[in-house]
């Protein structure tokens, strides 16, 4: 296999597959267990490569928001989204969503899921805006950034759903000593010490 | 790095009336894509996900979708088909808006003079050591024909490269590639206008003489 060297970006016109095109690459083995790829705005993009602390900030918030999960509810690590709105199929770093009862065959989708986390470090910082902008799309309502550099969490609320700009109206920051409330559904399960996911 | 999308009016007013408000915006794509090797763009093909339907070249890795032409862009196609089919000689083929393969692309450039019969790639596509001329039509795509393309049929030395460029009205002549392994380039550059003529040179030959201005739209 010819290796391509080059980090330029990709031609104008670089054609977009649509969710359905995606599956059936996956399946036809045209896109593999080894690739390790998510499909963003009809693009199949590479993942970025992850350093520690960006996995174990996952871990941390792992194990803070598990206890505080009624039944019913799951917590999915770098798993895939479906996000059809935008022809999207990200992994994000975290997700909680309902429990699996009538997802057989399928990804979890906007309407299976509470929250979206993704962990933020330098090599993700364009990717992070774009990806907010997938889930805004999709409706789903509560996206959390866990940047590290800043060592701050950004909480986004009230996502435009499908429109040609979406976004989140509500931008909190959470840093230090301050208490990010979790909540699925509009209940407040309890809250996490926005410190407690940062590297001591 | 936060690639905003620009305020391209006209282009978002196109997508809004052709497609609802859910799709994205178009924009220039700031992923690193995923890029495929030829074979894999081979298999996509053979499993039919990639159709006839579907107009779209690898190019160093990337699909990307082939623009629709417009009609300056065709009449040129014709007028340079005709010039070149007069002087194309005994034992080569002239080959329009056919694939070809060199180790990371498969592009479909707009002419290829290729050796031989048809029937000599009844089982894989022209590249490198068949081809003796390439010839892209441009006016939209011309940036891109002037770089990237003409890039990577440098890195796959193919020995003449021509741009007949309708929007500053020359016919531009890349030869001799060479340098090194990775970044192999065209080392000569030619210009021709109207009231000149475009050697065609094949296998080192100069076989005809083309006039520039029976290539561009009158």
């Amino acid at each position: 296999m010819s290796v391509v060297v080059s980090s330029s970006l990709p031609p104008p016109d670089t054609r977009r597959w649509t969710l359905d095109e995606y599956h059936r690459l996956i399946r036809g083995g045209n896109l593999t267990e080894d690739d390790s790829v998510e499909l963003l705005e009809g693009w199949i993009v590479s993942k970025m490569s992850r350093n520690a602390d960006h996995d174990l900030a996952i871990e941390d918030l792992e194990d803070a928001l598990r206890p505080m999960l009624p039944a019913g509810f799951r917590i999915r690590v770098q798993c895939a989204l479906t996000v059809a709105s935008s022809e999207s199929e990200p992994a994000p770093d975290l997700i909680v969503c309902t429990s699996q009862d009538g997802r057989r065959g399928r990804h979890p989708e906007p309407g299976d899921t509470s929250l979206v986390v993704e962990v933020a470090d330098s090599s993700l910082r364009g990717d992070r805006g774009r990806k907010l902008r997938i889930y805004a799309n999709g409706g789903i309502p509560v996206h959390w950034i866990v940047n590290l550099n800043d060592r701050q969490v950004e909480v986004y609320t009230d996502p435009t759903g499908p429109s040609p700009r979406p976004k989140y109206r509500s931008k909190q920051i959470y840093r230090n000593g301050s208490k990010i409330p979790v909540s699925l559904n509009d209940d407040e399960l309890g809250t996490i010490v926005a410190k407690s996911i940062f590297p001591k | 790095m936060t690639i905003k999308p620009q305020p391209v009016k006209s282009h978002a007013r196109i997508t809004r009336a052709t497609k609802p408000a859910v799709r994205p915006a178009p924009e220039v794509c700031a992923y690193p894509v995923r890029r495929f090797t030829v074979d894999e763009y081979h298999r996509m093909i053979d499993a039919g996900i990639l159709g006839e339907d579907d107009r779209v070249e690898l190019i160093n890795g990337w699909i990307i979708a082939t623009m629709p032409k417009n009609p300056p862009h065709e009449v040129t196609m014709r007028r340079t088909e005709l010039q070149l089919r007069e002087v194309i000689p005994e034992g080569w083929w002239l080959d329009i808006r056919k694939q070809i393969t060199t180790s990371v692309s498969e592009p479909e450039p707009d002419f290829t003079v290729v050796v031989g019969n048809p029937d000599r790639y009844a089982n894989r596509h022209p590249g490198y050591g068949d081809i003796a001329l390439v010839v892209e039509v441009a006016d939209t795509s011309v940036i891109f024909d002037q770089t990237t393309r003409r890039d990577l049929y440098a890195q796959t030395r193919l020995p003449i490269y021509w741009i007949v460029n309708i929007a500053d009205r020359q016919v531009e002549v890349y030869a001799d590639p060479g340098g090194p392994a990775r970044k192999r380039l065209y080392r000569s550059t030619t210009i021709f206008v109207p009231g000149q003529q475009v050697p065609v040179v094949i296998d080192g030959r100069t076989v005809g003489q083309v006039p520039v201005s029976s290539l561009l739209p009158a």
